[in-house]
Formats: C-alpha cells, sequence, structure tokens
C-alpha cells in the first residue's frame, strides 16, 4: 500500500518551454534505463529476496523510483507547455507530437514504448542485485549525458538531484549485496541462488 | 470557480516555503530510512532519524491545515464540501 502526498521529491519549476530537451528527457520516464523500469524492478524484485532487510530496502528505494518518475513526468509536462506549432516543428518534436500531442507517454528518446523486457525479475536474490547495481550506474549514466544536452538551470538542477540519488541507490545496493554474502554458508558460498534452495545439491 | 479553490490555492502560493521546508527535511528522512535500511546499528543516524520525523510531524500539521491537505488520510477542514482535488497537486 503506498500513501500519495502532493509534492515532489524535489522542487521543479522551469519557466522557459524546450521541446528539444523533452524529447530527450522522456528516456528516463520510459526508456531502457529510465524511472518506470527502475520502480517495477525493485518492487517486482523484493518478492523473492531471501534476506528481509534487503527486501524493505527494494520496497524503499522502489518508493523513490515511483517520486522520479513524478519528477521527470513533471520536467517533460512544464517544457511542452504552451509550444506554437512552429517550435514543435522546429525543436523535432513533432514525431513525438503525432503520436502524443503534448501527453506524458513512457517512451525512450527515439520513440521506443515501455517495455519490461528493459528489465529482469530473476528469482535469485545475488542476480538481482547484480542487476540493480547495474541499473544504477545505467541510469546514472543517461542523468550525465541529459546534463551534456541540456543548458538550462531550471531543467540542470532536478536533473542533476536525481543523478546524485543513482549514486547513492547505488551505494545501497553495493552495501546490501555485502549482506547478501554474509547470509552465504560454507556449502553455499559460491552465490548460488539462496532463495531457491531445492535445486541445489 | 467555488470560494475554497480560491482559499487554498491562494493560501498555497504563500504556503511554498512552508511546503520546501517540508520537502526538504522529507528528502534527509528518506536519505536516512535508506542508510538505515543497511546501517541499522548507527545509532546516531537512528536518533537524526526520529528528530527529523518529529519535526516533520509539525511541518504537515501546518500545511494541512493553513494550505491544502499533503496526503489522503488527513481529516478535511468541513464536511460540507470535498476538497482533496480543488488545489493543485505536486506536478502543477
Amino acid at each position: 500500500m503506498w500513501e500519495f502526498e502532493k509534492r515532489l521529491q524535489y522542487p521543479i519549476n522551469i519557466k522557459t518551454p524546450d521541446a528539444k530537451a523533452a524529447k530527450i528527457i522522456i528516456s528516463q520516464y520510459g526508456g531502457p534505463d529510465g524511472e518506470l523500469g527502475a520502480s517495477l524492478r525493485y518492487l517486482s524484485q523484493r518478492y523473492s529476496m531471501s534476506n528481509k532487510k534487503v527486501a524493505g530496502l527494494l520496497t524503499d528505494i522502489g518508493t523513490e523510483e515511483l517520486a522520479h518518475l513524478e519528477m521527470i513526468g513533471t520536467i517533460v509536462m512544464q517544457l511542452t507547455k504552451n509550444l506554437s506549432t512552429d517550435q514543435i516543428i522546429k525543436e523535432g518534436f513533432d514525431t513525438y507530437f503525432v503520436d502524443h500531442t503534448v501527453g506524458v507517454y513512457p517512451q525512450a528518446a527515439a520513440g521506443v514504448p515501455y517495455t519490461a523486457a528493459f528489465m529482469q525479475s530473476k528469482g535469485d536474490p545475488i542476480t538481482d542485485l547484480i542487476e540493480d547495481m547495474g541499473a544504477e550506474q545505467k541510469a546514472r549514466t543517461t542523468y550525465d549525458n541529459i546534463l551534456k544536452l541540456v543548458d538550462n538551470p531550471d531543467v540542470i538542477e532536478p536533473i542533476k538531484f536525481l543523478r546524485q540519488r543513482e549514486v547513492v541507490h547505488f551505494q545501497r545496493f553495493g552495501e546490501a549485496l555485502g549482506m547478501l554474502r554474509d547470509d552465504l554458508d560454507s556449502k553455499n558460498f559460491y552465490y548460488y541462488n539462496p532463495s531457491y534452495k531445492n535445486g541445489c545439491k | 470557480m467555488n470560494r475554497n479553490y480560491d482559499y487554498y490555492c491562494n493560501n498555497r502560493d504563500s504556503g511554498n516555503n512552508l511546503l520546501l521546508d517540508i520537502q526538504r527535511i522529507s528528502f534527509a528522512i528518506d536519505e536516512l530510512r535508506l542508510f538505515l535500511d543497511t546501517h541499522p546499528c548507527c545509532k546516531e543516524a537512528r536518533v537524526l532519524f526520529n528528530e527529523y520525523v518529529e519535526k516533520r510531524k509539525e511541518l504537515v500539521e501546518r500545511y494541512n491545515k493553513e494550505v491544502t491537505p499533503l496526503g489522503g488520510y488527513v481529516q478535511q477542514e468541513n464536511d460540507d464540501e470535498w476538497q482533496w482535488n480543488d488545489c493543485a497537486f505536486g506536478w502543477r
């Protein structure tokens, strides 16, 4: 169960629309390393997470990713507010506009719609946590790339915040991997699946 | 536009600093929660967590009363009108 609050995790107040930036940033909404995939990944993986504390961490980080999804949606909405048709064409937003007008749709920057194939829930805590660490790094790289492509400080500040969160989440997942390692015993220290013991001889 | 909409939204503007304070302290709590998930034995963080939660409670209570209900489990100002959706959401 979740409780919704009418606030963003970090304030967003973009004064000038910029369709070109919106077209890039939408990737963090529904792209391969975006916030939708991140939240679904962690919130799905927690059911087979053998370590209770790590399952809690997945819940907390997955919840924060939902707040990040809301932030990206807000950035895209504010960047596309009151655009003229001329701007839409000139700034290359026409290919998005024709399908979604200025609605927020989960897709990658190049137009690929969100698919669960972007992520995994493997049912093996060690496999999943290593994917999660990779996912945080990939999202961090995407934010690095966004920061190379946009120049509006109103956009840069919340993107920098989101980038920093990827770094912190990577750190926490690394610590969680250490906690899982501590759970392994001498018969199972080659990082075998600790949540599905039946298959282990 | 009904009276309540004007009332809440006007107050919301003057409540922006209050909202910012809530965002600040909530973030500190979010960060401490993740830290404590993997460092449950850190007493210093546990004390700070409780301190911030206490402080946040006061700020949210003020916001609920003076501006608009922040969450969905908040008692409404009066039972003559439904106010939850009257005022801006986070993304507006």
